[in-house]
């Protein structure tokens, strides 16, 4: 496994050891194939592939990318409902609309703040001020500056849409329910009077990442015939144009058609779009004034409801920037002689499988030692090497274990609960569990005291947990059955349910505030993306009160270690909430799959080094010519 | 009697034999059906005899062995998830023969009565019951299952009603057709007389006159039923593991088509192909055997 990409898990581990510098040596080293080349050049990657770009960078031409199997582009307002909030979706927003401050660069994880419209916010008065500026010279595609007048058409969007329950990335107490009031000096300043202080990293990292500013001069209306005006100044006038932007967003059929979606400061503009598809095309916007200027004139964005199809649409020709899923990861060379770039894109996700803590099953899921039997079953090395073939990284919390990252807390460099079918075991034993008919443990000492099988489970009652997982895809359907073969060694039946993502979505998305219909689920691919509305691990999404994944967790004292970390700027309290969440099994930590193992045609060029927030960042990409 | 009371010297007298013997005497004559037959029956003993002699665990996954090419060990290697390929066959067609014989006894019953009521009762009743067939016609049986998927856990129960559901209604167009044209006719128009009632008329009179017509219709709908649960389970929406079937060793054995493994994709169809040709000439011989003008009398 790890042999093909030149290391193994253990080699992994030893990255971090070397914080900033490989990647920098990455950067510095694929820098040599990029724009500025003026013919083909072969470099390596960090990983040590070899990567080739064949023939002279050309400013022009469309290229394609396909999405990963079953992300659609649906949604093109910057404020995300629950349904669309999601990586994919803010990748091509913010290609349209600039965030305040852009996070992710070539290889690089934080905030991007040369390309971003915020300069570096000030924070003062005990870090319950905070003073942004903005750059000059950005303008809207329409001639008009961005000014703080668009972020203040933000914030009083934002309001409405968080009062309308419509505003994915809002959290009980968050922003903007965490600021007292925002003033404006000046076009190009605003300063934001916090209830309380907060860290300035986490604060600028995980609130102010939220911020896009919008064309109030296009946007503030609340009608598609009406005047453009002031509306939003008012509460209730915010939640009208909220909602008339809602409902155009909604409207996919008209997503190149509609003349709001035109106005755009980012590099891209909405060129067509077909809604039964999903087939996005985005010219370069000619008025952009930002840094980065596209090299293409346009990209097209492709999905796929199955890995074969996308592997079909790459061989045909079609896509110029797939992926090769990782139970063909045997193809690899194959492609490489076809003259494929074949490249693993490692990335800054935590992955985690979901306990139903509200549902049919909450009373076995809400048992410590139930989870951490179930912990103790999942065989990350054996997944990482037998299914993912090595492209894949163990997870054993809400950390990222991003190459160079020193956010994994040092209790968790380690796994806290190894694989260990005999400790699982041991586990359930000790609380009165026994095997009974068909092999699977029946509860024989009900009870709430220690060595008892714990509160709701009667006398009798089967150690039986539905697991609900992604279909479709090959390299997780075998991680989930592994870990139902684990989990029947020591009696705990583990049914399955599999549904297609989109259905996972629809089923567990909704708990809470529903109930979980369901005990375990285990999506493909991540449970929580770093990026845009995310720098900073803390847990606070997934696990802090009021969270909506996580399956209704819910911890007093996981409350109280993520609050902590939002006004520390010790990394201490960070480890301390992420050590807690991860010996409490909040959820079971399961291996981070790479985020896809990259097929680039060799006459594209500038996509290296990729954004460790999965994005693909197309500005910097270009085609060549012979 | 008479037969042998008119036969000449010297000349063979044949027995008058039973109309089963006449039917099999057709079948066999038809050899395509034949060679079907022991096709079917090999299947049957393959997927549920087989297990018995090759003893394999198709419950527990075994990473360590995944995608083993064949060997002494693994006749027809291992599966992505280490299971030994050869005796997941035999599991899957378990389930296959299975759903294709159940779906196929439920919808033919259905169809038979579906169609027979509302074609013996005519006028409004009828075209009622009709439109009610056309409208679910125009449903693709697909959507029925992805709902059901996300509403129920699936398994094989549940797939046979799902697919008898929606396989009952051209069997239901065929029978009605028919019995439009068996009301009519003098032996039905004699029992009503009599005053027997609308039962008695279907049960005694309609339905065994159908009988040829929806045996044969019942053999194509097990072909069907097989390919629609391989098509089902091929998009990931049939039983869950570890449970399988043809078209789930197919739709994995699709996914790793070029990296060589070619024991997880070329035995699993060319089975699901032998059933449904074996299922469709077995058809044909009954078809042959129904039909009065070529039987021997």
């Amino acid at each position: 496994m790890g042999s093909k990409r030149g290391r193994s898990i253990t080699g992994r581990r030893l990255l971090l050891a070397v914080p900033a510098a490989l990647v920098a040596a990455a950067v510095a080293v694929v820098s040599a194939v990029g724009p500025a080349t003026s013919s083909g050049k072969t470099a390596r990657t960090s990983s040590g592939t070899k990567l080739t770009i064949k023939g002279k960078p050309t400013s022009g031409g469309v290229a394609s990318y396909a999405l990963p199997i079953g992300d659609t582009f649906s949604w093109m307002l910057p404020l995300e409902n629950q349904a669309n909030y999601e990586n994919y979706e803010s990748n091509v927003e913010s290609g349209m609309w600039r965030p305040l401050y852009v996070v992710g660069g070539a290889g690089s994880t934080g905030i991007n703040y040369p390309m971003s419209i915020g300069k570096q916010p000030v924070y003062s008065h005990g870090n319950t001020v905070v003073t942004v500026k903005l750059n000059k010279g950005w303008k809207w595609s329409d001639g008009k500056p961005v000014t703080a007048a668009d972020v203040r058409f933000f914030f009083e969007l934002e309001a409405a849409a968080v009062k309308a329950g419509k505003y994915a990335p809002y959290v009980s107490g968050e922003m903007p329910k965490d600021i007292a009031s925002v003033s404006y000096p000046n076009a190009y300043e605003f300063v934001i009077h916090l209830k309380r202080a907060y860290s300035p990293n986490w604060f600028t990292g995980n609130q102010l990442t939220w911020v896009y500013p919008l064309p109030a001069q296009a946007w503030d209306k609340t009608s598609a015939s009406g005047k453009v005006g002031n509306y939003a100044a008012t509460p209730a006038g915010a939640a009208k144009v909220f909602s008339f932007l809602y409902s155009q967003s909604e409207k996919l059929s008209t997503y190149s058609s509609n003349p709001l979606w035109k106005t755009v400061d980012g590099p891209w503009v909405i060129k067509s779009y077909d809604a039964t598809t999903s087939h996005t095309v985005l010219s370069a916007n000619r008025k952009y004034t930002g840094p980065g200027k596209p090299h293409l004139a346009g990209y097209q964005i492709y999905s796929f409801s199955s890995d074969t199809a996308e592997l079909d649409a790459v061989r045909s020709g079609v896509v110029d920037f797939g992926y090769l899923p990782f139970s063909d990861a045997a193809q690899i060379n194959s492609f490489k002689n076809q003259g494929y770039n074949v490249v693993p894109w490692t990335y800054f996700y935590n992955e985690a499988v979901e306990f139903g803590y509200t549902g049919p099953w909450k009373a076995l899921v809400s048992q410590l030692y139930i989870r951490q039997a179930l912990q103790h079953l999942v065989n990350q090395p054996l997944y990482i090497q037998r299914t993912l073939h090595g492209y894949g990284i163990p997870d054993y919390g809400i950390a990222p274990d991003y190459a160079g990252s020193n956010l994994v807390a040092p209790a968790l460099r380690s796994n806290p609960y190894p694989y260990s079918v005999s400790a699982a075991k041991a586990l359930l034993t000790s609380h009165g569990w026994a095997k009974g008919a068909k092999g699977i443990d029946v509860c024989k000492k009900p009870g709430n005291s220690a060595h008892e099988c714990g509160a709701g489970i009667k006398k009798g009652a089967p150690l039986t947990i539905q697991l609900m997982y992604t279909t479709g895809v090959p390299s997780f359907q075998a991680q989930v059955e592994a870990f139902q073969t684990a989990a029947a060694q020591v009696g705990i039946s583990l049914p399955l349910n599999g549904q297609t993502q989109n259905t996972m979505y629809s089923i567990a998305g909704v708990c809470p505030p529903g109930p979980c219909k369901w005990g375990i689920a285990a999506y493909n691919g991540y449970m929580w993306d770093f990026g845009q509305y995310q720098v900073l691990p803390g847990g606070q999404n997934q696990f802090g009160k009021g969270n909506y994944w996580a399956g209704g967790y819910n911890s007093p004292q996981a409350d109280k270690l993520i609050a902590a970390d939002h006004t520390s700027s010790s990394l201490k309290a960070l480890y301390a909430a992420e050590t807690y969440l991860t010996k409490n099994v909040a959820s079971l930590f399961w291996p981070l799959p790479d985020y896809e193992i990259v097929l680039a045609k060799d006459n594209l060029g500038g996509w290296y080094p990729l954004s460790p927030y999965a994005n693909y960042q197309v500005s910097r990409w270009y085609l060549t010519k012979p | 009697m008479i037969a042998q009371a008119a036969a000449l010297p010297g000349e063979e007298i044949s027995r008058p034999s039973s109309i089963w013997k006449q039917s099999l005497a057709t079948f066999i004559e038809n050899r395509l059906a034949l060679a079907g037959a022991i096709v079917l029956v090999l299947l049957i003993l393959f997927s549920f005899v087989g297990p018995l002699l090759y003893h394999t665990n198709q419950t527990a996954t075994n990473l360590i062995n995944e995608n083993l090419a064949p060997s002494g060990s693994h006749l027809l290697g291992t599966t992505p998830e280490g299971r030994d390929e050869l005796g997941r066959l035999m599991v899957g067609g378990q389930s296959t023969i299975e759903v294709g014989l159940g779906v196929g006894v439920l919808a033919t019953l259905f169809g038979m009565v579906y169609g027979s009521v509302a074609g013996y009762l005519g006028g409004v009743v009828d075209a009622v019951m009709m439109r009610i067939v056309d409208a679910l016609l125009s449903i693709p049986y697909l959507f029925f299952v992805v709902l059901l998927a996300a509403l129920v856990q699936v398994n094989l129960l549940v797939l046979i009603l799902v697919l008898s559901a929606v396989s009952w209604l051209s069997t239901a167009r065929l029978v009605r057709g028919e019995t439009l044209s068996l009301r009519t006719r003098d032996f039905v128009s004699a029992s009503t007389g009599f005053g027997s009632r609308m039962r008695h008329v279907i049960a005694r009179h309609i339905t065994p006159n159908l009988l040829g017509v929806v045996v044969v219709n019942g053999t194509l709908k097990v072909a069907d039923a097989i390919l629609a649960f391989a098509a089902v389970a091929y998009l990931g929406l049939g039983p869950a593991p570890p449970a399988t079937n043809w078209g789930e060793l197919i739709s994995a054995g699709i996914n790793n088509l070029f990296d060589g493994y070619w024991w997880q994709l070329w035995p699993a169809g060319v089975l699901i192909v032998a059933i449904v040709i074996a299922v469709n000439v077995i058809g044909d011989g009954l078809s042959d055997v129904v039909e009065v003008r070529l039987q021997k009398r």
